[in-house]
């Protein structure tokens, strides 16, 4: 407990999780040529690219609340597809969580993927089970707050955030899409992972590498 | 349009003017009358029936930006006012409506017969005449 | 008179429809259009902040109803509403209208002088308008 997240460790989190997008661009185009329109790799790294060059040659700003949005625009501005708008609000959202200016605590980074999420589900109006990112985010950030109410450490809540994300990222295999689409295929749909819920992991899966290193920064 | 300033040219017009057609026929009922809205804005009184039968004469037919003027038009006029396509038997229209006017494709030569009900329906029907 | 704006993944659909617009509307009406992603406008794609400041370009007080086409333009719609000062976002409305024939409808209505909730009903009649005719 006690350890403070900074923007620096955010933006390295976000480059960590550009690059993780890149390296999985034709993973992502073949999950989202089986059931969408095989443009979710395309514009991820399109939109990927674009915050890399944001992230490296940003005025170096100190507060989390700007930083959060400007990676939000960048996103909004960059990825398009339904994508483009859902990320963006994400990170909308979550830059009005609270934080202590240049730093959030652990529980304040809980609730700012917590903000997030409630902001995602408010744009894309979707739930649980509908076979969205939804399916990996909303595990995710209630593992984050079990984890965080039982007084776990930082290594713990996000390693538990990550493994419900990637629970919540394989139960998508299971369930017919009813959002996005997916959805006109129906149960056509079953048998195929979610290209938006698998892009989703890897907010945690980065989250959890970058957070939990404390010692290198 | 070319000719908007000569109300009577270029159509083949035959004008009927008809008497109002109010149900009941007499307005003594008029406490008792329902709550609508239309029933009670036209008086009978002011209550004028009009039709007539232009020809399209524009080449392209009735497109979208003569069709606009037609719709500018009829809209400054209270009466309802409707067309009807004779040369394709269509049914009527409202003309304040852009897209159901388009619904006629009325071509040139085609008969379209205009009808308009309400205070300023003579007005309507010779304003609208000078577009055709 | 109200403002429109026109929504489109494809920045030469939102021109053309913004032409086609014009044309039902005369010069009276402020219209402008908001399509592909912000710098690269070959890319299809709905940008939230080109859709915002495509309102602020047409904004005026009588209000501004923007047109989408589909999909995700929706949301980037709803991103840009959200962006806007409270004030302009209550005189700001999305119309559920088809694109064309609601852009159509509404340009020419709304250089009738109709407020805002008068010309995004008949532009949303649109929905139900066939487009054949009605022959009996």
């Amino acid at each position: 407990m006690g350890q403070e997240i900074t923007v620096t460790q955010l933006r390295r989190w976000l480059l960590a999780y550009a690059a993780r997008i890149i390296e999985n661009e034709d993973h992502l185009t073949e999950l989202d040529t089986a059931i969408g329109d095989a443009d979710h790799g395309v514009n991820m790294r399109r939109g990927m690219g674009k915050l890399q060059e944001r992230l490296q040659d940003e005025e170096q700003t100190e507060d989390i609340g700007s930083f959060l949005r400007s990676v939000a625009m960048t996103l909004i501005s960059g990825v398009g597809g339904a994508a483009g708008p859902l990320y963006g609000t994400f990170f909308l959202r979550a830059a009005t969580s609270p934080t202590n200016g240049s730093s959030v605590d652990l529980a304040q980074l809980t609730q700012m993927f917590r903000f997030g999420l409630d902001g995602l589900q408010q744009r894309g109006k979707a739930q649980t089970d509908d076979k969205t990112m939804i399916d990996t985010i909303q595990p995710a950030v209630e593992a984050m707050e079990a984890a965080l109410a039982t007084q776990q450490s930082t290594a713990v809540v996000l390693a538990a955030a990550r493994q419900a994300a990637h629970l919540g990222m394989k139960h998508t295999i299971e369930i017919e899409a009813r959002k996005g689409r997916a959805s006109y295929l129906g149960p056509h749909s079953i048998g195929h992972q979610d290209p938006g819920a698998t892009s989703a992991y890897f907010l945690f899966e980065t989250a959890a590498e970058v957070f939990t290193k404390t010692g290198a920064d | 349009m070319e000719n908007q300033s000569s109300p009577f040219s270029p159509f083949e017009g035959k004008i009927e003017r008809n008497e109002p057609h109010q149900e009941g026929g007499n307005s003594s009922n008029s406490h008792a009358s329902p709550p609508d809205a239309r029933s009670s804005q036209l008086e009978p009184p002011h209550q004028l029936s009009k039709s007539v039968v232009v020809t399209v004469s524009d080449p392209r037919g009735l497109h979208l930006r003569s069709g606009r003027d037609v719709v500018r038009i009829a809209s400054q006029f209270q009466a309802e006012i409707t067309a009807s396509n004779l040369s394709r038997n269509s049914n009527a229209v409202d003309l304040k409506s852009i897209l159901q006017l388009l619904q006629l494709q009325a071509r040139q030569g085609h008969s379209l017969q205009l009808a308009a009900t309400g205070p300023d329906a003579d007005a309507a029907i010779e304003a609208l005449c000078s577009l055709f | 008179m109200i403002g429109l704006v026109i929504v489109s993944h494809s920045a030469k659909l939102a021109q053309g429809v913004h032409e086609l617009a014009a044309q039902m509307a005369g010069d009276q009406v402020g219209i402008s259009d908001a399509g592909g992603l912000s710098d690269d406008s070959e890319t299809f794609g709905t940008d939230a902040f080109k859709i915002l400041s495509a309102i602020e370009e047409v904004w005026c007080d009588d209000g501004v109803l923007v047109l989408m086409d589909l999909g995700s333009a929706v949301m980037s719609a709803e991103i840009a509403l959200e962006m806007l000062p409270e004030q302009q976002r209550q005189n700001c409305l999305l119309s559920n209208a088809p694109l064309v024939e609601g852009a159509i409808v509404a340009a020419l209505h709304a250089s009738l002088g109709e407020p805002l909730q008068a010309v995004n009903r008949v532009a949303e009649a649109a929905l139900s308008a066939p487009k054949l005719a009605n022959t009996s």
